[in-house]
């Protein structure tokens, strides 16, 4: 008999539930839909702010962004306003695959987000996509040398979407079966404890082709859906290796929706008067910290310039939660052209990420001391806007416009990521991407950390919940 | 010898190297304290003259600064001086006004020095990077060949030791001939200021201020200093620990991040 | 001033060994503890060891330093500057794996000295051999051996002993008598800037005293003049003969003989720009015009001016120990280029003998038709053209020289 693994990941980012409903409905994806059939297809929450990054970090260390740090894919750089690439090595929890590891456990990971650079595993970690070059991209790093002989590819290449989206799709399809031909060759190395494989190509599809997909374009909606007929027929015989007992996790990280704009919002705070861009600006940050009262990072991560706090802070912390309130009302008045409300909610830090493992303790910490906090809990935003389905938020500090359609067409959506689960007991209601990591500790038979979040009831209560009344 | 003698007659006996085995070749001139070392060290090795062009990439977004240093010593030193700018991306509009600053500089430098190989038809040029300036520099070789599409395979590169440089080029590929590789920022100040080489007034701190390399105005932001000789800057840089493009470059690393990030739309 | 140039003055060292011998870990420690790295990042290299209560994993810091390059920190790639109280050191940087032997032969071939680390645990492994075989073969003199992760092996002075022989004995097959073994722990910092207090019967100094007791190189300024002319430049109605001095010191006025042409003539002066040098030595970069016209006519590029002292070889078939360095294998009968000093020649591979195993040093045959990627032999060498040469032993420059094939370096040689 081959060779199979323990536990199994699948993770395919970013698809949303309504997505995946319709690829069952339509017989794009008839071998999940095969298991689904069986195991049921449920929709999962995603985290906030909703992107990738984040969302795979609370996946992996079952924690809040408040404990591990991870709130985007950009930082403003301590002791400047310089950007910072956060990565792994600036996550500061152990991930599922360190407990695994410590736990003597052999583990396998490959392309998911925050895996770069990769950590030392009891087994192999491959990097994700922002991993420079094959070299650096696994631990043993000797696993670089089998990826290149195969001609692995980390991530298809995004900058050809915005020239040329047929040799896109191309591209995606290429990306994919190198990365499923590496899956099945370290499948067969050994009968892994716990693997874990993620395809990236799915939220690249969505983020350039989800409004062709939907508005069902000649050449682009077909290629859309050939794509995932081709992660389904690498899941088709993924599930014959399995067999039928083998633990497993299908699933995405959030969802999407359409763009309707694209949103400067750095453009709307330098409009409103709260951010002034420097005299020449070369990056997101770029701002003049001196007549600033605040900034903005992607997506949607407002800051407040605060003395003290931001090198060149001219909020006063007795000003700071004022100065908050008025931002906020500001957000929460941007309309787009149309007329239509951007901005859903504005939720403060200290109701976003303060919550015990139960998700209580909430509105327990007062704003000043909440923006006096250091270590991870000190990188959150001040201010998170939420925004309504179809607004993505940008940054935009050099732009002339605030509302902008480019070659994406797809954005983000928190409440539709989807789960589909064999032998694992997951919670009844309000699943929530942050509750999977104590859930497979569990079916493995393994303890759960104490800090680890994601017991009970959902962790970011005051987010919209409405998707599931 | 002292150690100054040594990284000199090293540098020249690569610059005779290349003069050579490729006629065809100029120097990139940037203006800069680099580039500007390594044309007073081929003007050494040539005993006092330069027997071939040099080459400014004029994205003209300059300090005016830079371009009356150019006019001026290109008359000093008698030079062959060929300016090129990628006018055709010019009239297209790009400007730093608007376009991101990746963008502007693929169109007028990298380009823009496509081009101007193309036009002139060079085999080699002589470019004054130096080893500890940049991450991936580090693996650079004296003699480093480029495709047509400036593509450097750095992973695969053939061994260059005892001197003994690669001397033949592919149809179309060209050799860049890095004469300074094996030089640090400290040495090219120590170098400047015992040959008295000449060297733009933006290096020298005005009002708290000076500039540590030159590029496009736009993108080059001074440092903090009050360095206002040589032996100031030398002073400095014993005791600085930031990096000499600190304000201007990311590391490799962070560059390709940025660039996924970037098409991805998330910056 | 003149005190202040000396001080910065780089020894450039190379870092060999068998992969995942612990070589990031000591690069790591060296920076770490010479206070090499930028100070954010020793703040957080602090943090991330007292945080998980252990000691600091300084394989990691390469990584770390990897993402935020620093000034004159460049980690994974190939250079590495750090400074002690005496000189600025540059670390070239030399892979371990085998496929990456021809970069740690064009790292080594730069090197004034070289570290050979041995993991305590694992003893002597296959790039071991065979990268102390290739600093014998370049010409490293300066060897410092150390026995790394000590800690893995409670200190033994027993293992210590064992493996000290052993590399001994090796080296000493190669004729190099290394300066110092030296036992440390790169991991727990023992014996790289502090004494050990874990192995207090090792009495030696410490890594980095002993790295502060290497001499710069000094090119031989009191050997036999070679001065391998580089090309001739045609100013003012002077013809100059420019190159630079591979060894001895030439004098004005001088009689010199160049080979192979055999033609003798008289140094009427010897040119720098900005200076009227009377005599020039080992590793200045010149010009020279001379005093009567005959030798001119034969004069180009690859005749070497020599001392009337010491003879070179002249000839036109060589017998040398060549390493290969490409994956495309080297068959008897095919033709290469040749290049020693400025010289280059065509030359046919005539016969293959004793092609060796670097690292075994086994001699796979005696009489073959191929050598292949990392393989050592005896190549006999027909040229096209008479050259001028020297044993390594006399003059290194043209003592050895590359061998090339479409324009790219395949192999290195070393006259004996």
């Amino acid at each position: 008999m081959s060779k199979h693994p323990k536990f199994m990941v699948y993770s395919i980012d970013g698809v949303p539930h309504g997505l995946m409903q319709r690829m069952f409905d339509e017989g794009i994806m008839p071998n999940l839909a095969n298991l689904a059939s069986q195991t049921g297809l449920r929709q999962m929450r995603s985290i906030q702010p909703c992107v990738s990054c984040v969302a795979w970090t609370c996946f992996m260390t079952g924690k809040n962004p408040g404990k591990h740090g991870i709130y985007g894919f950009i930082d403003r750089r301590e002791g400047g306003y310089d950007l910072a690439f956060p990565n792994q090595s600036m996550m500061t929890s152990d991930t599922l695959f360190d407990i695994l590891s410590k736990a003597g456990k052999r583990v396998f990971s490959m392309n998911v987000p925050v895996t770069y650079p990769p950590r030392q595993v009891n087994g192999i970690q491959i990097g994700g996509f922002l991993a420079p070059n094959l070299d650096k991209i696994a631990y043993p790093a000797s696993e670089g040398d089998y990826l290149k002989s195969i001609n692995y590819v980390c991530d298809n290449d995004a900058a050809l979407a915005r020239q040329d989206k047929s040799a896109f799709c191309k591209d995606l399809m290429n990306t994919h079966e190198r990365r499923m031909e590496a899956m099945f060759h370290y499948l067969e190395q050994e009968d892994w404890d716990f693997f874990h494989t993620h395809v990236m190509g799915s939220d690249r599809a969505c983020h350039f082709l989800f409004g062709e997909m939907l508005d069902g374009h000649p050449e682009f909606e077909p290629a859309f859906f050939n794509y995932f007929r081709a992660v389904d027929e690498s899941v088709g015989k993924l599930l014959t290796i399995l067999g039928d007992d083998v633990p497993l996790m299908i699933f995405s990280d959030h969802g999407f929706c359409r763009i309707i704009h694209e949103v400067q919002l750095s453009k709307y705070l330098i409009d409103k008067g709260w951010t002034v861009p420097a005299e020449q600006p070369q990056h997101p940050l770029s701002i003049d910290p001196a007549k600033s009262k605040a900034y903005c990072l992607i997506p949607g991560r407002i800051f407040i310039n605060l003395e003290g706090r931001e090198p060149g802070g001219i909020v006063p912390l007795s000003e700071y939660d004022q100065v908050r309130q008025q931002i906020k009302a500001d957000l929460l008045d941007l309309k787009d052209p149309k007329g239509n409300p951007v901005i859903d909610d504005v939720v403060m830090r200290e109701d976003a990420y303060w919550a015990d493992a139960n998700g209580e303790n909430l509105g327990t910490i007062s704003p000043e001391e909440s923006a006096q906090s250091g270590g991870t809990y000190g990188k959150a935003a001040d201010l998170i806007a939420v925004p309504h389905d179809g607004y993505d938020l940008k940054l935009g500090l050099i732009a002339p416009e605030i509302f902008i359609n480019t070659a994406m067409t797809g954005m983000h959506s928190y409440h539709d990521a989807f789960m589909v689960s064999r032998g694992v007991e997951l919670p009844q209601d309000n699943l929530e991407i942050m509750m999977l990591a104590r859930c497979i500790l569990n079916t493995m038979g393994l303890p759960v950390p104490e800090d680890m979040d994601g017991e009970g009831k959902a962790i970011t209560p005051n987010f919209d919940l409405s998707c599931y009344a | 010898m002292d150690y100054l003698d040594e990284l000199e007659s090293q540098s020249i006996y690569t610059i005779r190297e290349a003069y050579h085995h490729y006629p065809e070749l100029c120097l990139l001139w940037s203006i800069g304290k680099d580039s500007t070392t390594l044309l007073w060290l081929v003007y050494k090795a040539f005993f006092g003259k330069i027997p071939f062009p040099c080459m400014h990439i004029d994205t003209t977004y300059k300090f005016p600064e830079m371009y009356k240093f150019r006019d001026h010593w290109a008359k000093e030193f008698n030079l062959d001086l060929q300016v090129y700018t990628n006018q055709e991306a010019i009239d297209r509009g790009v400007t730093y006004d608007t376009h991101d600053s990746i963008e502007v500089c693929t169109e007028l430098k990298t380009n823009a020095l496509k081009q101007a190989i193309a036009k002139y038809k060079y085999k080699a040029l002589f470019v004054g990077i130096r080893r500890d300036e940049h991450g991936i520099r580090s693996k650079e070789r004296y003699f480093s060949p480029r495709n047509q599409k400036f593509e450097w395979n750095y992973k695969d590169q053939p061994p260059e030791l005892w001197d003994q440089y690669k001397n033949e080029t592919q149809e179309d590929d060209h050799i860049r001939v890095h004469p300074l590789l094996h030089w640090t920022e400290r040495d090219i100040w120590h170098y400047i200021k015992r040959e008295d080489i000449p060297i733009n007034e933006l290096y020298f701190a005005k009002d708290g201020k000076r500039y540590r390399s030159l590029g496009c105005m736009p993108i080059t932001n001074p440092i903090d200093s009050e360095a206002d000789t040589v032996d100031k800057i030398i002073d400095e840089l014993e005791n600085t620990n930031t990096s000499e493009r600190a304000g201007r470059a990311q590391d490799k690393e962070e560059a390709h991040a940025m660039q996924k990030l970037r098409a991805l739309g998330y910056m | 001033m003149e005190d202040m140039i000396q001080k910065k003055e780089g020894l450039k060292f190379v870092v060999v060994g068998h992969v995942d011998h612990g070589k990031s870990t000591l690069i790591g420690r060296l920076l770490y503890d010479t206070n090499s790295l930028p100070p954010d990042k020793m703040e957080e290299v602090k943090r991330a060891s007292e945080a998980d209560g252990s000691t600091t994993e300084f394989a990691f810091v390469m990584d770390h330093l990897e993402e935020e390059r620093k000034e004159r920190v460049t980690i994974d790639t190939a250079q590495i500057w750090f400074r002690t109280e005496k000189r600025e050191y540059v670390i070239i940087d030399a892979p371990g794996h085998k496929q990456f032997l021809k970069n740690m032969i064009t790292g080594s071939s730069q090197a004034e000295a070289a570290l050979l680390l041995i993991d305590a645990q694992e003893g002597l492994r296959e790039q071991t051999h065979r990268h102390a075989y290739m600093l014998s073969l370049l010409g490293v003199k300066q060897v410092m051996v150390i026995i790394n992760k000590m800690d893995l092996m409670d200190f033994s002075q027993e293992r210590f002993n064992e493996l000290q022989d052993s590399i001994l004995k090796r080296l000493g097959e190669f004729g190099i008598e290394p300066l110092r073994v030296i036992p440390i722990s790169a991991q727990m910092g023992d014996n790289v800037a502090r004494a050990s207090e874990n192995m207090s019967w090792y009495d030696g100094k410490t890594l980095l005293d002993s790295l502060d007791e290497l001499q710069a190189a000094v090119k031989a300024d009191d050997g036999a003049v070679r001065f391998p002319v580089q090309d001739i430049y045609d100013q003012d109605g002077e013809k100059i003969l420019v190159g630079r001095m591979a060894s001895g010191t030439l004098k004005k006025g001088q009689e010199v003989i160049f080979h192979p042409c055999g033609k003798t003539a008289k140094i009427e002066k010897i040119k720098m720009f900005g200076k009227d040098p009377q005599q020039a030595t080992a590793g200045e970069s010149i010009g020279v015009v001379l005093e009567d016209g005959i030798a001119m006519k034969a004069m180009k590029r690859g005749e070497v001016a020599c001392g009337v002292d010491v003879s070179p070889n002249v000839g036109n078939r060589l017998v040398a120990q060549v390493f290969w360095m490409s994956g495309e294998p080297c068959e008897a009968g095919e033709e290469l280029e040749l290049k020693c000093a400025t010289a280059q020649v065509t030359c046919q591979v005539k016969k293959i003998s004793d092609r060796m195993n670097s690292s075994s040093l086994e001699v796979i045959e005696g009489a073959a038709d191929e050598l292949r990627d990392t393989e050592v032999a005896k190549l006999t060498l027909q040229a096209s053209d008479y050259l001028c040469t020297d044993a390594f032993e006399v003059v290194e420059e043209t003592g050895r020289f590359v061998l090339m094939k479409d324009g790219d370096t395949v192999a290195g040689g070393v006259l004996h």
